[in-house]
């Protein structure tokens, strides 16, 4: 039964990734990644990751697929225009992939990758709790990092829209 | 209850890579190129999940990660508006000029 759930997962990925890839259709492309985002909160949580499913979806799911549409929408010549984008470079683009993607396929062949073990530790509290003792540093600096980039974002999309 | 190989995890980690690189170099629109990057952040992130098994550091580190891009595509979308506005385009071949003037 796990094994047909990961393999629909899987397919729905791979499905996503080919609709982006194929398609020149701008909004279809981001709603691919849309579908491609869910479906990998569901391989977070087949990997015991719950929490950061949760993540993936409130913040992914929820938040840049919004953005990516109303860029989409801000960005179009006129309305009920469809925005469209063209290829350049395919092959290169292809030769170029698809050497990368075979190397990693050969690094990853050697790795040794241990079966998932349902843990019964209480993810959320222990994320939580290393968030405020291990990576305190880094959680206040990524705090900051955010309220400063959410300020600037909002400063410049308010400059566009002044002049 | 038989469980696919984990390695097939990293597989379609590198997959997603792949696939994000060559959107980045083939897609002319801004907002194409950033669905491609968001790929290759996401086989990050897969990738820290798979190799986060006893302690909960790759989930912490991916939770970072997935908060850093967010901050990403707000920052690039508010540029990409403001690049609009002086030259009514996101294709990337028309943005050669700083300013319009």
């Amino acid at each position: 039964m796990i094994q047909f759930i990961q393999i629909v997962f899987f397919l729905l990925t791979l499905i996503g990734v080919g609709v982006i890839v194929s398609t020149k259709n701008v909004i279809h492309s981001v709603y691919a990644l849309a579908l491609v985002l869910v479906s990998l909160a569901g391989i977070y949580v087949l990997l015991n990751a719950e929490l950061l499913a949760i993540v993936q979806i409130l913040l992914y799911a929820g938040g840049v697929v919004i953005l990516l549409v109303f860029g989409v929408m801000m960005t179009r010549r006129g309305s009920g225009e469809t925005l469209i984008s063209e290829s350049k470079n395919s092959i290169l683009a292809l030769i170029i992939s698809l050497a990368i993607f075979l190397l990693l396929v050969y690094l990853f062949s050697n790795a040794e990758v241990e079966a998932v073990n349902i843990s019964s530790i209480d993810q959320v509290k222990e994320i939580g709790v290393s968030f405020l003792t291990d990576h305190i540093v880094a959680f206040e600096l990524i705090a900051f990092v955010l309220l400063v980039a959410l300020v600037g974002a909002a400063y410049l999309a308010k400059m566009s829209s002044n002049e | 209850m038989s469980e696919l190989y984990p390695t097939y995890y990293l597989y379609l980690s590198a997959f997603l890579f792949g696939a994000g690189i060559f959107i980045v170099i083939s897609k002319r629109n801004v907002i194409f190129v950033l669905v491609g990057i968001e790929l290759i952040l996401n086989s990050a992130n897969l990738l820290l999940a798979t190799f986060s098994k006893a302690d909960l550091n790759g989930q912490t580190f991916a939770i970072f990660s997935i908060v850093l891009t967010v901050c990403e595509v707000a920052i690039a979308l508010a540029i990409l508006l403001n690049v609009y506005k002086t030259h009514r385009s996101s294709n990337l071949d028309e943005l050669n000029e700083l300013s319009n003037e």
